[in-house]
């Protein structure tokens, strides 16, 4: 079957929280460049240039106001920063490979309202660094680690020259002892290492990487256990 | 005389990719999207005040086109995959509608509308519950005005 992406599957982390149960609804990820008229008076039909300045973000991202620990609404306010990584699954939930929107952005702003009388929270998330927001792709899908674990590979088809970002949301951590890095590969059996995160597991948190430069097709997510349990999900963009 | 019948299951949409391959995308639009092929001039009102009937002068044209996409990011041939690559590069590339006839796809003959486009990716939304996103095709800076043909 063709490829179509529901909401249903939407898998949203915001930070060190996994807020899809309070998530609602969304009008949009990312942006357009704007047209600029470019044309001369003597030309048939009117042409344009792109301005090549990207809106990045989430805009009007709607949730349950749950004050409850662990909710949105209780966990992050107006003016915080956040790491997002809106997840899409393909027919079911989000994989390694799929498809994600990632922004590193502010929490502009909490608006409360009533949708169909149930209480709700909505703001938008906007870009505030270099990074902007983009699609990019799941490097490792929300997973509880016992142990220590080499991801599956995503192939990007090539390698790239302009660098990534990588983020790694740490959900749940119980005595975690962990080192997390990504490897990359030419083609996807002889593996090195790319980019490391400082965090180690040890406590709940959310934290970006960026790598300069060849980032070569294949990347992966290693983790190394030393000690306890965590739950993590990765994701990652290709400049 | 038997007259023509061009129904959207027999439109095709091929737009090139970020190397120059065209793409059909018709199985990523969304049915009832599609908005363009032709040029629209501008009315220039170019009535003298003495006159009975109002005159008109073709000015300036446009030749926008429209559509909404599902967003298939199958690698190479999705909508997503190809026009997130193009979104906004200004070299833009080449945009072909085609009108097949009574539900077959398009063959030699049948109407064609094509021009070198940049486009312009709209932000990603959940219309019904499932991600799709707006597109709209301008005219290339520099490049000759898109015309009608056959294919």
């Amino acid at each position: 079957m063709t490829n179509r992406l529901l909401l249903k599957h939407v898998k949203a982390y915001m930070n060190e929280f996994d807020v899809t149960g309070d998530s609602r609804m969304l009008d949009s990820l990312g942006g357009s460049a704007a047209p600029i008229p470019a044309h001369n008076w003597s030309e048939g039909v009117r042409s344009f240039v792109a301005d090549k300045i990207l809106d990045a973000g989430v805009r009007n991202y709607q949730a349950m106001l749950n004050d409850a620990a662990g909710g949105l609404y209780k966990e992050l306010a107006e003016g915080d920063d956040i790491i997002a990584t809106l997840a899409l699954g393909e027919f079911a939930a989000p994989a390694v490979g799929d498809l994600a929107y990632i922004v590193d952005g502010t929490f502009m702003g909490k608006v409360t309202s009533f949708d169909d009388r149930l209480a709700m929270i909505s703001g938008d998330i906007l870009s505030r660094t270099d990074i902007g927001g983009d699609w990019g792709r799941i490097l490792y899908d929300e997973t509880e680690l016992v142990a220590s674990d080499n991801g599956d590979s995503v192939d990007d088809g090539a390698s790239s020259l302009n660098g990534g970002e990588f983020i790694l949301h740490i959900l749940e951590s119980t005595a975690g002892n962990y080192a997390f890095k990504v490897q990359d590969s030419a083609d996807g059996m002889a593996w090195a290492d790319l980019v490391s995160w400082v965090a180690d597991g040890s406590v709940v948190g959310v934290e970006r990487v960026t790598k300069v430069g060849t980032i070569r097709r294949y990347v992966r997510l290693v983790a190394t256990r030393t000690a306890g349990t965590v739950t993590i999900v990765s994701s990652y963009i290709r400049k | 005389m038997a007259g023509k019948a061009h129904i959207e299951k027999s439109f095709r949409m091929l737009v090139d990719d970020s190397a120059g391959t065209p793409r059909d995308l018709s199985a990523d639009i969304v049915p009832g999207s599609v908005q363009g092929g032709g040029i629209v001039y501008d009315q220039l009102d170019a009535s003298g005040i003495s006159e009975g009937v109002r005159s008109y002068l073709a000015g300036m044209g446009d030749a926008p086109i429209s559509c909404r996409f599902y967003m298939n990011n199958t690698p190479t041939t999705g909508a997503f995959t190809v026009i997130n690559a193009i979104n906004g590069d200004n070299d833009g590339g080449t945009l072909t509608m085609q009108w097949g006839e009574k539900g077959n796809a398009p063959t030699a003959g049948d109407p064609e509308f094509e021009g070198e486009y940049v486009a312009f990716m709209q932000a990603v939304d959940f219309q019904n519950q499932i991600a799709g996103f707006n597109c709209e095709f301008k005219k290339v800076q520099g490049a000759a005005d898109p015309a009608w043909g056959t294919v």
